[in-house]
């Protein structure tokens, strides 16, 4: 793991695919511990276990994960996933700092998308999935500046944002000031399984476009797994 | 239906050209035409003329063994049934004396025994031969470049689906070993009659889009029919978003539309694309209209495709290494000859294929492809409805490719695209540093590659600069002139057709294979070299690290810029950063390995407290180093300045000589020179130890 830096670099350059970034911003608070979490890692393992799958998407999706439990926390830099292959395991703890989370999840990508230029690799806008069983009590400064953060670059169209609320006590006021074209979805029960598997199968579709082309996003798999 | 009128016409010739043959020459026929799935229209068309002309057609012995071994092949049933079949008509040939069997038991294999025959009995006879191998045909015809002999010219024909003889697409064109010049555009299209070229249309025709009526979409195991008779669709072989496809029961695979995308104007341009004889190797064009027991229009029939898409095998250099690891630079640019062979024959057709991309373009080897989603081609006034960014032209950027027809300039950007892609595996021309989305640097026509003097420096990083640098100087040119505004070719009317790349890449692939290219670098043979193309005024040498060959010049104590620019990373001591130790510091700076990132370094020799000596009242500085250092030894931080420290220290030794001299060298060596890197060195060194 220790020439991680490297080979992370060599890939961005020798790899002619156009990249999709995906961001995954994920609450890990106390509230997530027990049946949620577990469901959660099985979530994220079988969307890795896709990804890899698919030839295109392979070389194409490139995944980061932040964490809010506690603190916010980046658990895995963007990188193909033949660079890091395995999906990292969550643990459920602490409290949930939702706006620290994002604004590093966006400062993650900003940084991603600037090292694409840097290099000359054509990238898709990238994608934010936050998700979150509860309501935000971080720092409340930093979390208005994620929402605006969030909104502006959707409005800009150079973000695509997927809010999920988990559970009944998911704060969906605040999921919904995240994005401002659609409304947050809800995740039916636990079918962390479920969403997971509609992710990798539109990133896998946008994969198969070139960038700028516009994508549209299968809907009627929404209803596999989530409810407005 | 209109187009069987015009198929009258043709079948009309085509029984001609079988009468002229049945008269007197010698008919030979291999094992893949006996098996073919038009064989029997093929008997029924020339037995009457065999018996007109009291003449036979010649199978070797060794292809009724071939057969009888499909025959007993119990893996391939259909095979085996196949063959059980043709085996039984040929024997009745044979008694009826139509057929007559040559050869003798353990001749090699019947591809050889043509070779044999064909080269020693053209001097004597005008021989045809009739197989469906490309490879065979074409060996076969090469003996007609054999000028040394006064023979007479020997053909090879195949049986197309009317069970009439028509050429190889290759063989159209006798001039093919001596490519014509550029800009000397005339070629084959004038040996084409008329009625083989589609036209050309100015608007979209006006036939409504609207979905046909069907009662039954056919499935696996069900029954389809053509004009000439019933077929079964057997197993499904892939599903995409216009239909399903399915193997049948005979060399060909059926497209069955789903019914969204079975329209009235689909079903016209099947049939418009079907009055024409269009037949390339590796072109899986339709064959035949499909309609389901209600005579519905239901999909079309066309040639099986075989190989990786380019997307999945070319474009992405780890799949490009697992499918094909024995690649040289030499397989890439004949791929490029193939393609684009098979691009000239459906422009010379006008045909436009549109939507050029890697994923309907399958590779097997570099002398192997196959075309696929072929019913999306444009032909007269249907459009092709699809496309991708990368592949289309500035002008027709941002359009709907529903609502026009495109040019052949339009199409040809495509063209260049796609070999620029093939060229530099997987990467769009347009992709460049400080970008921005691929269709502005398009439209703005960007292109960062340089030739000759300009560039605009925006070249991607990593293999791309090497990997252009090495190809020939026509093909940069050709590329540049393309891709960069204001370029000689770079317009809709001036982009080069697939004519005119055809001698750039024939001209590549001769100097591969000479070896002359590799004489001056042996690395332009390599698909992905690792450095620029050798300049003869440099002098070079081998990277000490690497082992790479190198310019002297860009090197440092032997070593290239590319490995000074790597090393070791590890993680910093203090916050967990990576670092990376790179070998320009390492063996040009020769300087030390770092225990902490820059950033915990500064903070380090930041400046903590400030405060007055309790001795001799003097300002003096502890920083966050020395700070730690106390902190984590548990010692008190100091009240007193460096010097009085000494003088304090040098008292108490004098009294009871107990102070640890470990300590004293700490801070001693701490406080003299505290801004200075070898201070900080030392502490860290002595930190860790």
């Amino acid at each position: 793991m220790d020439n991680n830096l490297l080979v992370r670099l060599e890939d961005l350059v020798n790899n002619p695919t156009a990249r999709v970034p995906v961001c995954l911003c994920l609450d890990t608070s106390g509230s997530m511990g027990g049946m949620p979490i577990d469901e959660l890692n099985e979530g994220v393992r079988l969307f890795y276990e896709a990804i890899r799958e698919d030839e295109t998407a392979l070389y194409s999706a490139e995944v980061s994960i932040v964490t809010f439990g506690g603190n916010a926390q980046c658990i895995v830099d963007f990188a193909s996933l033949e660079v890091q292959p395995d999906a990292p395991t969550l643990t459920a703890d602490g409290m949930t700092p939702m706006g620290e989370a994002v604004n590093m999840g966006l400062d993650l990508l900003e940084q991603r998308k600037d090292e694409y230029k840097d290099r000359g690799v054509d990238y898709y806008q990238p994608w934010l999935v936050l998700m979150t069983d509860g309501a935000p009590n971080g720092d409340s400064a930093e979390l208005s500046r994620a929402i605006n953060r969030t909104v502006d670059l959707v409005n800009q169209k150079k973000l695509t944002v997927f809010p999920i609320g988990i559970g009944s006590d998911a704060d969906m006021d605040v999921l919904a000031q995240f994005s401002p074209k659609r409304p947050p979805l809800k995740l039916q029960g636990l079918k962390f399984r479920e969403f997971f598997a509609w992710l990798s199968k539109s990133v896998s579709k946008t994969s198969q476009s070139t960038p700028g082309e516009s994508v549209k996003l299968d809907v009627d798999g929404i209803k596999g797994w989530g409810e407005l | 239906m209109a187009y069987e009128t015009n198929q009258n016409g043709k079948e009309t010739y085509a029984k001609n050209a079988l009468d002229s043959y049945s008269k007197d020459w010698k008919i030979f026929m291999d094992t893949c035409s006996i098996l073919h799935f038009a064989v029997d229209k093929f008997w029924m068309n020339i037995i009457s003329l065999l018996r007109q002309y009291q003449n036979k057609v010649i199978i070797p012995l060794r292809s009724i063994e071939e057969l009888q071994k499909h025959e007993a092949n119990t893996g391939k049933p259909e095979l085996a049934e196949n063959a059980k079949k043709c085996l039984k008509v040929l024997h009745q040939l044979i008694n009826a004396g139509f057929v007559e069997i040559r050869g003798e038991q353990g001749d090699n294999f019947a591809d050889n025994v043509f070779q044999v025959v064909f080269t020693k009995f053209r001097m004597t006879h005008k021989l045809l031969l009739i197989t469906q191998d490309n490879d065979l045909a074409k060996d076969i015809t090469a003996l007609n470049s054999n000028k040394s002999v006064r023979a007479y010219p020997v053909h090879v024909k195949r049986i197309n689906q009317y069970g009439c003889l028509s050429n190889f697409t290759w063989n159209t064109d006798n001039t093919k070993s001596v490519r014509p010049k550029k800009n000397k555009r005339h070629n084959s299209d004038e040996d084409l009659d008329e009625d083989e070229v589609f036209h050309i249309c100015k608007s979209v025709t006006s036939l409504d889009d609207s979905r046909l009526v069907v009662t039954h979409i056919p499935a696996e195991n069900e029954i389809v029919y053509t004009s000439r008779g019933p077929i079964k669709l057997e197993s499904k072989v892939a599903a995409g978003g216009e239909g399903i496809i399915y193997t049948t029961n005979t060399p060909y695979v059926a497209k069955i539309y789903i019914k969204e995308n079975n329209t009235k104007r689909k079903y016209e341009k099947i049939k418009l694309m079907l009055s024409k004889e269009i037949e390339c190797e590796g072109v899986c064009y339709p064959v035949a209209a499909l309609y389901n027991s209600n005579k519905e229009f239901v999909g079309y029939m066309m040639p099986k495709a075989k190989g990786k898409e380019l997307q999945k095998s070319i474009f992405i250099k780890p799949l490009f290494l697992k499918n094909f690891p024995n690649w040289k630079k030499r397989d890439t640019v004949e791929l490029c000859i193939t393609i684009l062979e098979k691009i000239k024959y459906l422009h010379d057709r006008n045909i436009v294929m549109g939507d050029i991309n890697p994923a309907n373009i399958l590779v097997v080897s570099p002398k192997e492809v196959y075309f696929v989603d072929t019913d999306s081609y444009q032909v007269e006034n249907f459009p092709c409805p699809v496309g991708t960014n990368n592949y289309t032209a500035p002008e027709i950027q941002k359009k709907h490719f529903s609502d026009f027809l495109r040019t052949m300039g339009n199409e040809n950007f495509a063209v260049a695209t796609l070999l620029f892609m093939i060229m530099l595996p997987g990467k769009p021309p347009y992709s460049q540093q400080g970008g921005e989305d691929p269709i502005n640097n398009i439209i703005r026509m960007d292109f960062s590659y340089p030739f000759g003097d300009s560039s605009n420096k925006k070249t991607p990083d990593g293999p791309w600069r090497y990997i252009w640098s090495h190809l020939t100087y026509d093909l940069k040119k050709a590329f540049y002139n393309t891709f960069r505004k204001d370029g000689d070719y770079s317009t809709e009317n001036t982009r080069l057709t697939a004519d005119e790349w055809l001698p750039i890449f024939t001209y590549y692939l001769e100097l591969l294979n000479s070896g002359k290219f590799g004489k001056q670098d042996k690395m332009s043979e390599d698909l992905f070299p690792t450095r620029h193309k050798k300049n003869p005024k440099v002098e070079y040498t081998n990277c000490k690290l690497c082992g790479n060959e190198v310019p002297e010049n860009q090197c440092q104590n032997g070593i290239c810029r590319d490995c000074l620019n790597k090393g070791e990373v590890y993680r910093c001591k203090k916050c967990g950063k990576e670092i990376l130790y790179t070998n320009y510091q390492k063996y040009v700076k020769n300087a030390k390995r770092f225990d902490v990132c820059p950033e915990c370094f500064e903070y380090g020799n930041k400046v903590r407290i400030r405060q007055s000596c309790v001795d001799c009242g003097q300002q003096f500085e502890i920083t966050n180093n020395q700070y730690d250092f106390y902190n984590s030894k548990g010692f008190d931080i100091p009240k007193r300045c460096k010097s009085c420290r000494d003088a304090k220290k040098n008292r108490s030794y004098s009294t009871s000589g107990g102070y640890s001299s470990q300590t004293t060298r700490h801070t001693s060596s701490n406080s003299n020179n505290s801004s200075s890197m070898n201070s900080f060195l030392d502490i860290l060194s002595n930190l860790f130890k």
